[in-house]
């Protein structure tokens, strides 16, 4: 016994080590960012990794004027907003159905579905975008939004389906013995079980899709419907970067994922240990 | 309630058509979505890849002649060799760093395990312009962190061009990948062993199984979905979704030797402007990545779906 | 039947998708302008009254502070004048600006003008047929621009583009006030060897390399070829070029492999090492301004972000390398505004007309004076105050070419830029360079066909893209 207690106390020291180094290689660039962000050019050379001597702010307000980040963060959470909201629903309802019903040709179409993942994206832009004049979807923020969603379909789905086949086989029957329709079924037994895969769809889709830059840059050609990414374009100048209002740009870009993330974790969290209970 | 179930004309009628169609209705959305957005760029693009053409004028007819061009390009192949590097260390290095930090986050009581997981997790929130340009910066041989900090630990005689020296540059990029996407493999793993019932364990303790008996017999089949999920994800998106990464940190250089297929693809698409080339690359690069896709399907699933 | 009802419901529910798809979100606007043809569109007459009309200019992202106003200021000025409404859309990387053409290609957008650097132009642009013959908008405006600028649009003779800009050069930025302390000197006109026994007193004294170069912007190091290459073709570098892209000569010539290996000397002397391969423009800026350096070869512009700095900054040229050859750096008016062809053709008279207002210096020069740069195509607009003598400036505009790479293809700029950096780690020497770029070049021809003079193939014609009418702009 102990023996078992000295590995246990071992192996606390060798985890909280790990932790602490992961811990700071990866919260430390968080905070430099932030930290050039509030440096003037001079002290950014100078004084490189610490927290600043002298706090500017001026270079939050350059970016925010500059790249009229009020409208683009509008656009942003329009277009994310939307593609979350058509991506979550449509990809769930496919996985629960590839993962947990029996049909004919499931595997077939299922198989089809995943080779979707395996299909590299970067020349599709411009058919991707002839598809959309077909549509007449050019320059709309909603339309935008669909073919997110639809570009990222196969992906969501595949995500889920861990989730859904590592949920207990009996479920839906005993929801529909007591009258749920099966559809209801999977709605409000179902669905509530895999909040943790939710919280990744959320998080992982939604980070993602915020940043993508070009199909919205070829899109999205006013102004006035842009999104956050196209605007830090204009830090970049092929003669030199500006990096402390780039940094300024970027953390405003970021900050708001970042708490997004903080919040959804707790959701997250009851959410695993709920499915660790029940199972 | 949804709007499918409408009132049939008898009792038995109702179970077997509605529930016919039930999950097809369930795929149809998601299926219709894939089609217009997916499948129909991915065929417009596989029907230019025998022409040539440039965005801007007619298309011309080149029968497989892109094909031909693609298979005995030796920049193509150095690509696809640099991408299959890539693949393997990301594959291997993210999987198993990441079950490791998962299996010390299940523990039950261990003060601190919020705040570390959330902040594993951040480095996937940040983007790839942040992410590149904060690397290049740390790499920087004047100006950079890494170098000061080697030296200062004493290990100023391992400094080497970390974006400048063709032979280590793919690692410092392959290093930046692993370390932004570590957080969300993790995080997978870690739901994937929370809904592991204990029950498994404590029998199996009972038993006398000894930790990492548990672990082989129990874990890793339990985990097996998340297992391949995570390996057909990270292998998958060295195939195909590392431009952004490699683009932002090296360009493809120096001298090509960073250059992967996702790169190569976009640039001859898009800079070279020979859209009908990079779609016969693209093709190339999804046939090596369905077989490998196969592959792991065969092999490390066992889900009874896909069998 | 529960079947058929079901399959009515899908068919609905698939429109319904089209349909919100199609007209869902906020407004659905479509790049196309408001643009009201002219009834007597064709003739002389009509041209001179331009008021109602309305035109788009596209072109990449204004990245300097406060241009994106000062074109809507020329803009409304242009309007009270005229009464044509003039909208821009500056979007995306200038590397982006041909996905931005053909994207209007699918579209089928009604652009009217767009701005474009000579690079693009000469790449891809201009054979695509999209950018209207403006010669006889040239020919007009021809006393308004620098010397030499049209040249840089213009194609077999035929015009694409009014360089309006910035005009770019590069040469070595020099803390004289490093040198004066070591006792050391370098005038223009100084040898490599002079340069070599600088480099080696200062890395003795001060211990780093003397001269870094902003290798991790990559598309900096073709212009290194260019001018070891002029100097080895004794200042004929644009002719042989020109050749050797039609495939009259080979790059593995003596001239083209000695050229590499000047490049490479740099590296085997310790002038510059490999670390220049990590350097991006503001990395340069600030070692040259913390003097860890003592020198720096780029682009003037970049100058300008070195900021003030408390010692003397001299500009001098390239080294001479070759005996009896003149250093000539690379450069040109980068930037021309273009009529497309894509728009309505009664809207040419009002693009015409714009394109003579942006060119009078005192709309030109609050716009583009925002860039910070030394001189611009528009003759009249002075550039801006720097660190650098006038003399030191005229020498910069004297010895000047045109970029190379504003001929060759893109793939031909990769090869010599994968070339040049084998050459910077000292992996390659100059024979191996050459014969990459060589091979390199023989790939596009026998892959893609390429071909230098694209205007003479059977189906490229000039009438297609020539101006529909006259535009006489009262000069």
């Amino acid at each position: 016994m102990v023996e078992s207690k000295k590995f246990e106390v071992g192996s606390l020291v060798i985890c909280y080590i790990i932790m602490a180094i992961v811990l700071v290689l990866t919260v430390y660039p968080l905070l430099w960012m932030i930290f050039s962000s509030c440096k003037t050019v001079n002290e950014f050379y100078s004084n490189s990794w610490l927290p600043p001597v002298q706090w500017y702010f001026g270079n939050f307000i350059t970016a925010w004027t500059r790249a009229k980040m009020g409208v683009r963060y509008l656009n942003s959470l329009l277009i994310t907003g939307t593609y979350l909201l058509i991506n979550i629903p449509v990809s769930m309802c496919a996985s629960y159905s590839f993962s947990r019903l029996q049909f004919k040709g499931r595997k077939k179409l299922y198989t089809a579905m995943l080779s979707g993942i395996l299909i590299p994206t970067g020349v599709l832009t411009l058919p991707i975008y002839s598809v959309m004049v077909n549509f007449r979807l050019i320059n709309n923020r909603i339309g935008l939004a669909f073919v997110y969603a639809g570009m990222s379909v196969a992906f969501s789905t595949f995500i889920m389906h861990t989730f859904f086949v590592s949920l207990p086989k009996g479920l839906e029957e005993a929801a529909t013995i007591d009258g749920c329709s099966r559809f209801g079924a999977f709605a409000r037994v179902i669905v509530p079980l895999t909040k943790p895969g939710i919280m990744i769809l959320l998080i992982y889709n939604g980070i993602s899709n915020w940043g993508e830059y070009h199909l919205a840059s070829l899109v999205l050609t006013t102004n006035a419907k842009q999104t956050v990414p196209v605007g830090m374009a204009l830090f970049q100048d092929n003669q030199a970067i500006e990096y402390t209002v780039l940094f300024a740009a970027l953390t405003l870009a970021t900050v708001p994922l970042v708490v997004l993330y903080v919040f959804c974790q707790k959701a997250f969290i009851t959410g695993m240990t709920a499915g660790a209970v029940k199972g | 309630m949804s709007a499918k179930s409408k009132a049939p004309k008898s009792p038995l009628m109702r179970e077997s058509i509605g529930d016919m169609l039930f999950p097809y209705l369930m795929i149809v959305p998601a299926f219709l979505l894939f089609m217009v957005f997916t499948i129909y760029p991915f065929a417009f693009g596989f029907y230019v890849s025998f022409h040539k053409w440039d965005g801007l004028t007619a298309m011309k007819w080149l029968g497989l002649r892109n094909y031909i061009n693609v298979v005995t390009d030796p920049e193509f192949w150095a690509a696809m060799k640099h991408t299959v590097i890539y693949a393997l260390c990301v594959t291997i290095v993210k999987n198993i760093i990441a079950v490791i930090l998962a299996l010390f986050l299940a523990r039950d009581h261990l003060p601190g395990r919020t705040l570390f997981r959330t902040a594993t997790y951040l480095p996937v929130t940040l983007s790839y312009v942040v992410i590149g340009v904060l690397w290049k910066w740390i790499f920087n041989p004047t100006f950079g962190l890494l170098n000061p900090f080697m030296r200062a630990i004493g290990l100023g005689n391992y400094i080497v061009g970390w974006l400048s020296d063709e032979r280590i540059a793919l690692y410092s990029v392959i290093f930046v990948d692993i370390w932004k996407w570590i957080g969300f493999h993790m995080v997978m793993y870690l739901a994937g062993l929370t809904s592991i019932s204990k029950d498994y364990y404590e029998a199996a303790a009972i038993d006398g199984a000894s930790g990492w008996q548990r672990f082989r017999h129990i874990t890793v089949p339990q985990l097996n979905s998340t297992i391949f999920t995570n390996i057909l994800m990270s292998m998958s998106g060295a195939f195909t979704a590392n431009y952004a990464i490699v683009n932002m940190m090296t360009g493809g250089g120096p001298n090509g030797s960073t250059e992967v297929a996702a790169t190569l693809i976009v640039k001859t698409g898009l800079k070279y402007i020979n859209l009908g080339k990079a779609n016969a690359m693209t093709f190339v690069l999804f046939l090596f990545t369905f077989a490998m896709g196969m592959f792991q399907l065969k092999t490390i699933s066992h889900d009874e779906n896909y069998e | 039947m529960k079947g058929k009802q079901l399959l009515a419901l899908l068919l609905a529910a698939v429109m319904m998708l089209g349909i919100l798809a199609g007209c869902g979100g906020s407004g659905n606007e479509t790049p196309a302008p408001a643009s009201t043809p002219d009834s007597s569109s064709e003739g002389g007459e009509a041209t001179n009254d331009i008021s109602g009309k309305s035109i788009i200019l596209i072109s990449s992202a204004r990245s300097y502070d406060g241009m994106d106003d000062a074109y809507q200021a020329a803009c409304k000025q242009f309007y009270d004048e005229t009464g044509c409404e003039v909208t821009t859309q500056f979007n995306g990387n200038f590397t982006e600006l041909i996905q931005t053409f053909q994207a209007a290609k699918i579209s089928g957008a009604t652009y009217d003008m767009s701005s474009l650097g000579s690079g693009n132009l000469h790449q891809a642009v201009a054979k695509s047929g999209m950018v209207m013959d403006i010669t006889p908008l040239a020919q007009q405006l021809k006393g308004r621009i620098v010397e030499g600028g049209i040249e840089q649009h213009t194609i077999d003779g035929h015009t694409f583009g009014i360089p309006f800009s910035g005009v770019s050069t590069m040469g070595f930025f020099v803390n004289r006030t490093m040198l004066d302390e070591l006792g050391l000197d370098l005038q223009n006109g100084y040898t490599y060897d002079e340069l070599k026994a600088v480099a080696d007193a200062v890395k003795a004294a001060k211990g780093f390399t003397a001269v870094v170069h902003c290798g991790a912007d990559w598309w900096w190091w073709p212009s290194w070829f260019f001018t070891t290459f002029a100097q080895e073709t004794h200042n004929d570098s644009i002719n042989q070029i020109e050749e050797w892209l039609k495939g009259n000569r080979s790059m593995e010539q003596e001239d083209a492999i000695n050229a590499f290996n000047d490049i490479l000397k740099f590296f085997q002397d310790g002038i510059m090492d490999a670390d220049s391969l990590q350097y991006d423009g503001t990395s340069v800026a600030a070692l040259f301004a913390q003097q860890k350096c003592l020198g720096f070869f780029a682009s003037a512009t970049n100058i300008k972000n070195v900021g003030d700095v408390d010692f003397d900054v001299d500009y001098l040229t390239y080294p001479v390398m070759v005996e009896g050859a003149i250093a000539q750096s690379s450069g040109g008016a980068d930037e021309g505004i273009n009529i497309l062809t894509l728009g309505d053709p009664a809207n040419v008279a009002a693009s015409a007309k714009f394109i003579e207002f942006m060119t009078r210096p005192e709309v030109n020069g609050p716009i583009m004076q925002l860039s910070g740069n030394f001189g611009y195509a528009v003759k009249g607009v002075d550039g801006v105050e720097s660190q650098i003598s006038d003399e030191a400036f005229e020498l910069y505009t004297d010895n000047t070419i045109m970029y190379l790479d504003w001929f060759w293809a893109a793939e031909h700029n990769d090869a010599v830029v994968k070339a040049i950096q084998g050459l910077v780690a000292q992996e390659i020497d100059g024979a191996e360079a050459a014969k990459r770029v060589q091979d390199n070049w023989q790939q596009t021809v026998d892959e893609n066909d390429y071909s230098y003079e694209w205007w003479n193939s059977d189906s490229w014609s000039w009438d297609a893209v020539a101006m529909p009418y006259e535009v006489d702009l009262g000069l």
